[in-house]
């Protein structure tokens, strides 16, 4: 197929395009949605889960000092415990407060130095007491040590040195109930401990000392270590007031961890995490978490401490970046990817509609055969189908055309036919026609010619007896001889008729064109044909235009013509009066002859002006006279470029006008 | 004498047939037309009547057929005048009757023997 030099791909463009602008528009609602939704859910999902731990870690922590404090509660009762502090507080019984404390200040600086150790080192280690701490400390991996403490704070009993000798701020902190400590380095187990006090009291219920286990933290925390997933990540533990206590880096960090406003917007959080500002010099936004740390059986809903784990706010909102990031990607890959199948699909739109286009092209070209196989089963096969039915119809009524064309042609050849031989005929027959009027013109000229002789010898030879030279006639002689020569001098007039019309009608007769005055031409005629009207008892007047312009004619033909019109006239009128009037227009002169005798017939009109025709009549006698009169008249007028026109009325008289141009307006011959 | 009429409306020739027959001894009437033939007919009663065709007011067909179904006159024989030879046959055909026929211009001899021929049968 011949191709289209600006052949146009624009629907496979378009559905390509179409199909990358649904796909980045879907991408961008997308993206839209996961920034605006997505990063809710996500930040709920992951802090949730941060929270989760942490609220996991809280619990873990209760439930460990709980279980532990029991644990002591237990123990920590009977004559075995009572007994040393009972000895150990009758010492202070004969003591003022102060001497008291003074002493055991005293006895403390002899604890520190082991050297100087002494007596009360070996008193407190290597008693029964001490021996049973130390058992229930290798019982419970959870214990780092246990300490008991009379009722000023003096060291009664130890499961190990790592303590001090007197431990007033214990005591101070002492009010019956049991209390947690801040959790400290024990350097001797190399580990973090929470010490957790509790009061000792005797069987009247009278406080007596102080029990302290050292809590180890290890199992705990190591929780809280394994929430160091990322670098960013840190747990800590803290008090109310967001002092941190104990930090999963193991940094002791006696620090706020951030703002009391902050904090405090922490705390009230239903959420039970917040994104706050990092405390100096960190910089950023830290995603916080807390959980509080309870004790449920000594202290019931009071929160002793709060773990709280931070996590930097970048991190997390990273993730949602690198989703975001997919997203694009993966938009990007699907539109990479969308570009061909769009421009495949566009194909398999086109492609029928190519085929429609080569069938057109085709049409064009005038070939109506081309088959058109498109079987899409969609309006494009319904189009082409359509298109086939239009073809078949277009073919059709080609096949008609062409079939009236070839009738066409054979008609106009047939005609053409026709029309040649009838032309021929026709020149044929006006060949012969011509030879056949060239023969009479000749015959006419040659027989009136020829007649003319014996008609001179016969006028001469009744001349000559006329004239009675040759002797006198009698009466019946003579009456023959005048009738003779009327007769004669009748035929000698038709001959001249004859010639005339015959010259008038081959073009031979000659005019001799001058200025005349047409008024003086009537007088005259008038004057030659006085005596014949008076013979008929008939007058010829005239009314003449007096103003009327000289004009150029044949002042002989014209004579003849008004001779003619007043022998007609005094012909046809049995008595009664001949009217000859002139008049002229702007251009021309015009003469009336006026008759009152029998008129002309209706249906006679036509015949008047006819070659050979006389009306024939009733009532006249029958005229003499070839009936050449008028026609020859006719053709003088014409000649001249006039006009002749009779108007009569059956009865009542006959009139005839002529007119004839002022200036000459000869017909060529 | 033999009265014989002649109906002619060519004045001058009616007027040299009249001439001939009075020379020859006949006499002579004369009608211009037609009607004025039919008139003197009925009037003289001639013996033969020379009748043009071509007549005003009653024509030489009309006039013979007239003539020849009057029981009173249809013995008086009829010469018709004829210039038209070539139409002789059709004349004769339509003029039933007509006891002869002469062609014009006629020999002045022969209408006299045609006359005297025809008078003589009518008295036989």
């Amino acid at each position: 197929m011949q191709e289209q030099s600006g052949q146009k791909t624009g629907v496979r463009r378009k559905i390509t395009l179409i199909i990358c602008l649904s796909v980045l528009v879907v991408m961008t609602i997308g993206i839209f949605l996961v920034y605006f939704f997505g990063a809710n859910l996500l930040q709920n999902i992951i802090v949730g889960n941060y929270a989760e731990r942490v609220r996991f870690l809280g619990n873990d922590v209760s439930e460990l000092l709980d279980r532990e404090v029991e644990f002591l509660k237990v123990h920590a009762a009977g004559p075995e415990w009572n007994r040393p502090l009972l000895e150990h507080n009758v010492r202070y019984s004969s003591l003022t407060e102060e001497e008291a404390r003074l002493l055991l200040l005293k006895e403390n600086e002899i604890w520190i130095e082991p050297v100087k150790g002494g007596p009360a080192r070996k008193e407190c280690l290597e008693n029964a007491l001490s021996n049973t701490l130390r058992r229930l400390v290798k019982d419970n991996k959870d214990l780092a040590g246990i300490y008991v403490f009379d009722r000023l704070g003096g060291l009664v009993a130890a499961s190990d040195e790592s303590t001090g000798f007197y431990q007033q701020e214990v005591i101070a902190q002492q009010d019956g109930k049991v209390t947690v400590g801040d959790i400290t380095f024990k350097p001797s187990i190399n580990d973090w401990v929470m010490p957790v006090t509790l009061p000792l009291r005797d069987q009247a219920g009278k406080i007596i000392g102080i029990c302290r286990a050292d809590i180890s933290t290890r199992r705990s925390f190591a929780k809280l270590e394994d929430f160091r997933d990322s670098a960013l990540s840190n747990a800590l533990l803290a008090d109310e007031s967001g002092v941190i206590v104990s930090s999963s880096e193991f940094k002791p960090l006696s620090k706020k961890f951030t703002s009391d406003a902050d904090l405090q917007r922490l705390l009230t959080s239903k959420k039970k995490y917040e994104i706050v500002d990092n405390p100096p010099p960190r910089r950023g936004k830290t995603f916080v978490v807390f959980a509080d740390i309870k004790l449920p059986s000594l202290s019931g809903d009071t929160v002793v401490r709060r773990i709280f784990m931070d996590r930097d706010a970048e991190e997390v909102f990273a993730s949602l970046n690198r989703l975001i990031t997919y997203l694009v990607i993966v938009s990007l890959i699907v539109i990479v990817i969308m570009v061909p199948v769009g421009y495949f699909f566009g194909g398999l739109f086109i492609k029928p509609i190519k085929k429609l286009q080569e069938s057109v092209q085709q049409v064009i070209k005038g070939n109506f055969d081309f088959p058109i196989a498109i079987h899409t089963r969609d309006e494009i096969e319904q189009f082409a189908d359509s298109f086939r039915e239009m073809i078949l119809n277009i073919k059709n009524k080609q096949k008609d055309l062409l079939g009236a064309k070839n009738q066409l042609e054979i008609l106009a050849k047939s005609l053409e036919e026709k029309v040649t031989e009838r032309t021929s005929e026709l020149k044929e027959a006006n060949d012969k026609l011509a030879a056949a009027l060239n023969i009479k013109s000749r015959f006419t000229s040659m027989v009136s010619h020829e007649l003319r002789t014996p008609l001179t010898a016969i006028k001469e030879g009744i001349s000559v007896a006329s004239s009675e030279i040759s002797g006198a006639l009698n009466e019946i002689q003579k009456k023959c001889l005048t009738i003779a020569a009327r007769n004669v001098e009748r035929l000698n007039r038709l001959i001249n008729e004859i010639l005339d019309f015959q010259k008038l009608e081959s073009g031979k007769m000659t005019f001799d064109i001058q200025e005349n005055n047409m008024n003086e031409v009537v007088k005259e005629v008038r004057e030659s044909m006085l005596l014949l009207a008076e013979s008929r008892k008939i007058d010829i007047t005239l009314e003449l235009d007096e103003n009327l312009p000289l004009a150029k004619f044949d002042k002989d033909k014209i004579t003849q013509v008004l001779i003619n019109l007043i022998n007609n006239a005094i012909k046809f009128t049995e008595e009664g009066n001949i009217l000859i009037k002139t008049s002229h227009g702007e251009n021309h002169i015009q003469v009336t002859v006026q008759d009152t005798g029998i008129g002309i017939k209706e249906e006679d009109m036509p015949k008047l002006f006819q070659a050979f025709t006389q009306i024939e009549s009733d009532q006249a006698k029958k005229a003499d006279g070839t009936g050449l009169g008028l026609v020859i008249s006719l053709e003088i007028i014409k000649a001249h470029g006039g006009k002749i026109w009779p108007e009569s009325t059956f009865g009542q008289g006959t009139t005839i006008h002529f007119v004839l141009p002022i200036r000459e307006r000869r017909k060529p011959a | 004498m033999a009265k014989i009429l002649v109906v002619d409306d060519s004045e001058d020739i009616a007027e040299v047939t009249k001439i001939v027959l009075e020379c020859s001894g006949y006499e002579a009437v004369v009608a211009y037309d037609g009607q004025a033939g039919l008139e003197k007919a009925y009037k003289e009663n001639p013996d033969l009547i020379i009748l043009d065709l071509m007549l005003p007011k009653v024509d030489g067909y009309k006039f013979c057929s007239t003539l020849k179904a009057d029981e009173k006159y249809k013995n008086i024989p009829i010469i018709i005048f004829t210039a038209r030879t070539q139409d002789l046959e059709r004349i004769m055909g339509e003029t039933v009757g007509a006891d002869a026929h002469i062609i014009k211009p006629y020999d002045t001899q022969i209408l006299l023997a045609k006359i005297k021929e025809l008078l003589e049968n009518k008295q036989a």
